[in-house]
């Protein structure tokens, strides 16, 4: 059954109904329509460079395995055993030549195939077709500078033009320099309380949550208190989204060093930034170093988002409506020398890691504003918009941030902008 | 001494899918484990030794007796 989505959302009033992101039957239409359909972001590729290196996660709430395969290409399968649907594989990444499934021990290689079926002649009288038993693969997989992508749904568009022009704000990201990107220490995860699409619309551009959110972690990081929580709300920036859901916010900004100081980031990064000026402005151009590459926050729909500058990357990994696991990478420039990236590394954690002192804040206030959404209504249901239907009380949250207006200065870029607060 | 390549407990090639580690070749499938020099089966699910071939060498060159 479909949910009729258009009397929960009010587009020319900016008023979107709480419980699209509180009930059941919502979420798993999402998880049709969206998750089943939409190109997810798996892994970066430098997680997976020998043949046999493996790592598993999430597309939607399906558990896949992503691995590079002998030929050197990858494959992703979901991580279901074809017998009685067991996970074949229970780590989190490695590297395996077979995956054989804890239960009855069927094994599959890394492209896929059903190897061996443990007492085929006494249990299947040598009649099972192995070749119709292979592990179930993604419809399309692509990878984009490093970033592993794929979905489920053969007819979706090719990755590129699913970005569409969102590859010019994806660019200030993954083509900063000649040698591209690699991840660094691994993966966090953890899971927090809250709707997976408050997390997505948080990083497809609020801005104007930081001078509320933030400004105790701010005070924090930097020296010159005062001044920089103040600035933190009258930053110049810009905002771009795409037909298609992908959005980003960044702020401009002449001086790139004060910025970068300014958000409490240490001397050695701020030195590196500056010293790469030459090659990435010839790469990107100025304005796009200045803005997207360094600053800012995105998402590529549904659930991929990062945090230029910061290099964090993450996925909100759904858990039903009321909870979402994060994975989280830190991302950095392949040609940096070894003290940026482990620089790199410490300041990912130290704001936006699993305790980091941005990402808490973020975390804190996702929980509150769902948990506004779950108010126990009289007939013990959970949707506020039920509860309120009785009582006549007001039905919806406004979500909008701010207005659309001209943007401050003309840019380079696809552009849908409005001015960012 | 060379080993037979199938693994005793099922249908695998334990080139393709094993592990030689320590003088012990242990079979990715279900973990079987036999011992490279004598073909020894070690460990559960294997219960039959790898068949045995002797080998010589020559002129720096490897020969295996398939017939032995
Ligand atoms: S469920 Fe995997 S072998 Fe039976
Ligand atoms: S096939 Fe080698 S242990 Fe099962
Ligand atoms: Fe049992």
């Amino acid at each position: 059954m479909t949910v009729d989505l258009s009397p929960l959302i009010d587009v020319d009033r900016g008023l979107i109904s709480r419980e699209v992101f509180t009930d059941a039957a919502v979420y798993e239409q999402e998880l049709q329509q969206i998750f089943a359909r939409c190109w997810l972001f798996l892994c970066h590729e430098t997680q997976l460079t020998r043949p046999g290196d493996f790592f598993t996660t999430y597309m939607g709430e399906d558990p896949v395995i992503v691995v590079r395969r002998r030929d050197g290409t990858l494959g992703c399968y979901l991580n279901s055993c074809r017998h009685r649907g067991m996970r074949v594989c229970r780590a989190d990444a490695g590297n395996a030549k077979v995956f054989t499934c804890t239960y009855h021990g069927w094994s599959y290689d890394t492209q896929g195939r059903l190897k061996n079926v443990p007492y085929e002649r006494e249990a299947y009288y040598d009649e099972i077709d192995k070749s119709k038993w292979g592990l179930t693969e993604v419809a399309q997989l692509d990878t984009y500078k490093g970033l592993v992508f794929a979905t489920w749904d053969p007819a979706a568009p090719p990755f590129q033009d699913y970005l569409g022009d969102f590859r010019w704000y994806l660019d200030a990201l993954v083509d900063r320099r000649a040698g591209g990107t690699e991840v660094v220490g691994g993966v966090q995860r953890w899971r927090f309380k809250g709707n997976w699409k408050l997390a997505a619309e948080q990083f497809a551009s609020d801005n104007y949550h930081a001078p509320a959110s933030h400004a105790s972690a701010v005070a924090a990081l930097t020296k010159n208190v005062d001044k920089e929580v103040a600035r933190l709300g009258k930053n110049d920036g810009a905002q771009f989204s795409s037909d298609l859901g992908h959005a980003t916010g960044f702020s401009l900004g002449k001086n790139l060093e004060h910025k970068l100081l300014g958000r409490g980031f240490p001397r050695v990064l701020v030195d590196y930034q500056l010293s790469v000026w030459d090659e990435v402005v010839e790469r990107l151009g100025e304005q796009r170093f200045i803005g997207p590459a360094t600053s800012g926050h995105a998402n590529v729909f549904p659930n991929f988002a990062y945090l230029p500058g910061f290099q964090t990357m993450r996925v909100w990994h759904p858990k039903g409506p009321d909870e979402m696991e994060v994975y989280a990478w830190v991302l950095v420039d392949r040609d940096a020398p070894q003290d940026v990236k482990d620089a790199q590394r410490r300041f990912a954690q130290l704001t936006f890691g699993a305790s980091g002192a941005l990402n808490r804040t973020m975390a804190r206030t996702g929980r509150r504003s769902s948990a506004t959404c779950v108010v126990p209504s009289p007939g013990g249901s959970r949707s506020t918009t039920r509860w309120a239907s009785v009582t006549n009380g007001p039905t919806t949250t406004a979500i909008r941030v701010g207005w659309a207006g001209t943007p401050p200065s003309r840019r380079p870029g696809p552009s849908t902008a409005g001015t960012a607060s | 001494m060379a080993t037979a390549d199938t693994c005793t407990h099922e249908d695998a090639s334990l080139a393709e899918n094993g592990y030689l580690d320590d003088g012990t070749i242990e079979c990715g499938l279900h973990l079987a484990r036999f011992e490279a020099a004598t073909g020894k089966a070690l460990s559960y699910p294997a219960e039959v030794d790898l068949t045995t071939y002797a080998v010589k060498v020559e002129n720096g060159d490897v020969f295996v007796d398939v017939a032995s």
